[in-house]
């Protein structure tokens, strides 16, 4: 193999979307040390092609974890806070991705060859005050990266999250 | 074979899958989303001892959330049946919460839900696991404690950690030449291990 794809095949090993990556480049305005998530007391709902072998309260777990880190370690004033995630994703891909040469010739590159989409609708409930907003992201699929839609998922939670934190305010 | 490689892929990724994690009543939020009410239930022992109430001058007004952790049983055989150490924890919980009224305790569904998920056996977390699973929960105390044999005598050796520092911040022991003492004599050692938050 060539030196340039091979180090473009690296490139890609470390670009493929997990849940926790996708959810983790977010910068979200959240009211810092404001909430304690309640794990017990949120729940999920995951719906959809390529989730891996992951299981519901793995998954839960790990939103939890990112929405602790959003809002930083609980202070002496933090509310029990609690999360309700229901995304669905699909995934996609149409002929011409097929036709373009850059399939037939640089597949061994990474070429995209399809997408996973996701929408997902987050409700956050901190203090007594619930919160809502929705998110939709799609990520392309190759050969060496975006084997399963968590990536998609994350980013639509993230998104979610985001039109959450405007309506809890600024970060204090 | 680049095409087939290709097609293989997005097969595999079609499987259409379905996840989900339902919300258990919770001693902060004791309704779930979609309005499930449970009441908080603690493990009914075959036959309760009852715990001798701390003297109200050893009450704390400490504040936080408290996490009991299951307790590591290390006993074998028969001594392992006759100790349910999941009834052991729920007592030190119930204990604590009246010693220490203002600390919000944290139910043992709660504790297992987050064990559970993380893919770990409280028989793996030793030291600065159990610290370290204690901010997960996101409480400022954590307890832990294994039930063993020394000699004739049942004891449980507890232990409670401050997440935020990560060190010891005190320890005790119950023991008992039976179940029933071991038992008795569990309020007591919980009473000596929240001395500290006095």
């Amino acid at each position: 193999m060539p030196r340039f794809p091979v180090a473009v095949f690296l490139l890609l090993c470390g670009c493929g979307g997990t849940l926790n990556s996708s959810l983790a480049k977010r910068d979200l305005k959240l009211p810092a040390g404001a909430a304690r998530i309640d794990v017990a007391a949120s729940e999920l709902v995951l719906d959809g092609e390529a989730l891996g072998d992951f299981t519901g309260p793995q998954v839960r777990m790990q939103i939890a974890d990112a929405l602790q880190e959003y809002f930083g370690a609980p202070g002496p004033s933090a509310q029990p806070a609690r999360f309700r995630v229901d995304a669905r994703s699909s995934a996609g891909g149409t002929a011409w991705m097929w036709m373009f040469p850059c399939l037939v010739d640089l597949i061994i590159i990474g070429c995209p060859v399809g997408w996973y989409s996701a929408n997902a609708s987050v409700d956050l409930e901190v203090g007594g005050r619930r919160y809502s907003g929705t998110g939709v992201s799609t990520r392309l699929i190759g050969l060496y990266y975006g084997h399963n839609a968590y990536g998609a998922v994350g980013a639509a939670i993230a998104d979610a999250l985001r039109s959450i934190a405007e309506q809890m305010g600024p970060k204090r | 074979m680049r095409l087939v490689l290709v097609a293989a892929l997005l097969a595999s990724g079609c499987t259409r899958q379905f996840l989900r994690a339902d919300a258990a009543p919770t001693a902060d939020f004791p309704a779930t989303w979609s309005g499930r009410v449970e009441p908080q239930r603690l493990e009914t022992p075959p036959a309760p001892a009852p715990i001798r109430e701390a003297p109200p001058a050893a009450r704390t007004s400490r504040t936080g959330l408290l996490a009991v952790l299951e307790f590591n049983n290390k006993l074998k055989g028969s001594d392992r049946e006759s100790l349910d150490s999941a009834y052991f924890a729920n007592q030190v919980r119930a204990a604590a919460k009246r010693i220490a009224p203002a600390l919000r305790v944290m139910t043992r569904e709660n504790v297992l839900v987050l064990l559970q998920s993380s893919g770990k056996a409280l028989e793996e977390c030793l030291g600065e696991c159990e610290v370290e699973t204690g901010r997960k929960l996101g409480a400022d105390l954590v307890v832990s404690g294994d039930v063993l044999k020394v000699g004739t005598n049942y004891k449980i050796d507890l232990r409670m950690h401050d997440t935020r520092e990560g060190q010891l911040m005190s320890g005790a022991a119950a023991s008992g030449h039976s179940a029933d003492e071991l038992d008795t004599n569990l309020a007591s050692a919980v009473d000596n291990l929240l001395a500290a938050l006095r």
